[in-house]
């Protein structure tokens, strides 16, 4: 379970994440939602003890993120991130030496799968490549957490299906896995949670079908009510 | 650690090829005119061609001096700007998502430095033993042997086979310690540059000042221990290590502060 008490972050006089508390319950897909600029990836570097709260902590399962817990947390950032010598292959053998959860298997049949040389240098890939050998090396670890940071980004509309299809693979097993985008259509019928950011702060969280009930409108609506309005939620 | 070790060996790669390259070339380019030098003295070291080729071989000798020079200056800017890069670039996702300490991670970068120095240094010194008795046979004098020369330097200096290797021993720990000493202020200054002026325009140069005035302090600091003026001979080995001892000591306080500095900083306060 991962619990995020009263985490502020800023940057200079910019709060970037804004006295935000929420608690995740294991096994569930989270969608996080917001704007480019919300704090979305602020919140998730936090989580992976890449950044540091300025205010506030962040526990999983009772174990304040740091050292010990990113070896239990899987997180895929927006960007590509790898050596530039690194072929795909090079990427999994990183993985497999620094994550005692990672299965090199499963890392090379998904890429198999996906049509990815192995040998291929990610540097020459397009966009939507990388994004597969991202997804395929996240996926590959046994993490208890899995965060994906913009999973739907920059990538054609087949390879965004292929991610989606993806994610419904690996969700559940007691795994909870937090999907942060602004590509809220595609997430809609998937999710267990949904939680909207807007400047930072917590605007809504919950569970996706009690939302939906409770506001009369589906998540996508809520969504444009919220960023494209301006609109509050009514309580 | 090792594997962060060998991940900064196979990162830098390249670099370390190129060097490498460079210093292979120069060495065979050395071998080339000390053959061509020994042969041309051999027919007839008083003709044009042999004096020629005597000058060519000084200048093959001064190109390898000056490329030891070159590759501690490689070697010093790959250690400093591997970190920078690690600290500015994504890839410090990959390095920073890992379950490994941000002790290690510094340590690893640091050990890289040194194991590297270490090992052109060996490289070149190796080159060298090589060469020099080659360079005066190939001029037509007489190469008298490293023990000889050994044997000279200790009667010269009133030294014993212990005492002379202990200080030779002595002063390579003590010039390998202050250079990775001030690798580590380097860090120190990188870290420090990330820590308060993340993401801000010209924080590249306020590393480059700090590293200066992190230096400064660093050298007024060694004054105060180290006295100039005190009297070094060779022949005191004993006297010319209590008088390098403080250096050697406050270089391996400031390698330790400037570390336990860096891993913190980066734990608590670096965002990537």
């Amino acid at each position: 379970m991962l619990e995020i008490n009263h985490v502020t972050k800023r940057y200079g006089r910019k709060n970037a994440v804004d006295d935000l508390s929420l608690r995740l319950e294991s096994g569930r897909l989270v969608a996080l939602l917001g704007p480019n600029g919300s704090g979305k990836t602020t919140l998730m570097k936090m989580i992976a003890a890449l950044a540091s709260p300025t205010a506030g902590s962040i526990t999983l399962d009772g174990v304040p993120v740091g050292l010990k817990t990113k070896a239990q947390v899987a997180y895929m950032p927006t960007e590509a991130y790898f050596f530039g010598y690194m072929s795909a292959r090079d990427a999994g053998k990183y993985y497999r030496d620094f994550f005692s959860d990672f299965d090199m298997d499963k890392y090379l049949a998904a890429l198999e799968r996906e049509h990815l040389d192995p040998k291929g240098k990610i540097r020459t890939m397009s966009s939507g490549m990388v994004a597969k050998v991202k997804l395929a090396l996240t996926f590959a670890r046994g993490s208890r957490l899995v965060m994906l940071d913009e999973p739907l980004n920059g990538i054609d509309i087949v390879a965004r299906e292929r991610t989606l299809e993806a994610i419904q693979e690996n969700r559940g097993e007691g795994r909870t896995m937090i999907v942060s985008s602004h590509l809220v259509d595609e997430l809609e019928t998937m999710i267990d949670d949904a939680v909207f950011i807007k400047d930072g702060a917590l605007v809504a969280a919950g569970d996706a079908k009690a939302l939906r009930e409770k506001h009369g409108m589906s998540i996508v609506d809520m969504y444009m009510k919220i960023y494209g309005e301006g609109a509050a939620l009514n309580a | 650690m090792l594997k962060l070790i060998r991940y900064e060996f196979r990162k830098n790669r390249t670099l370390l090829l190129v060097v490498l390259g460079v210093i292979a070339a120069l060495e065979a380019y050395f071998l080339f005119r000390a053959h061509a030098s020994a042969r041309l003295n051999a027919i007839n070291n008083l003709s044009e061609a042999a004096n020629s080729a005597e000058v060519h071989l000084i200048v093959a000798m001064s190109l390898l001096v000056f490329a030891s020079f070159g590759t501690a200056l490689a070697v010093f800017i790959m250690g400093v700007a591997g970190y920078s890069r690690e600290l500015n670039q994504k890839t410090s996702y990959l390095v920073f998502m890992t379950p490994q300490s941000t002790l290690s991670i510094v340590g690893a970068k640091l050990l890289f430095t040194l194991i590297t120095g270490v090992g052109f240094a060996g490289l070149l010194a190796a080159f060298a033993a090589l060469d020099f008795p080659m360079m005066l046979d190939s001029l037509g004098r007489e190469w008298v042997g490293y023990y000889n020369m050994l044997d000279w330097f200790m009667t010269e200096n009133d030294l014993n086979l212990t005492g002379a290797l202990m200080t030779i021993a002595f002063f390579v720990c003590v010039v390998f310690l202050s250079i990775i000493a001030t690798v580590s202020i380097a860090y120190l200054a990188i870290t420090l540059s990330a820590t308060f002026m993340r993401g801000r325009k010209g924080h590249a140069l306020v590393s480059v000042l700090l590293f200066l005035l992190l230096s400064w302090g660093n050298s007024r600091l060694t004054s105060l221990f180290f006295n100039a003026d005190s009297y070094l001979s060779l022949s005191d080995a004993a006297g010319l290590m209590r008088v390098l001892t403080p250096q050697l000591l406050l270089d391996a306080a400031i390698l330790a502060l400037s570390v336990l500095a860096c891993a913190w900083m980066l734990k608590k306060r670096v965002d990537l």
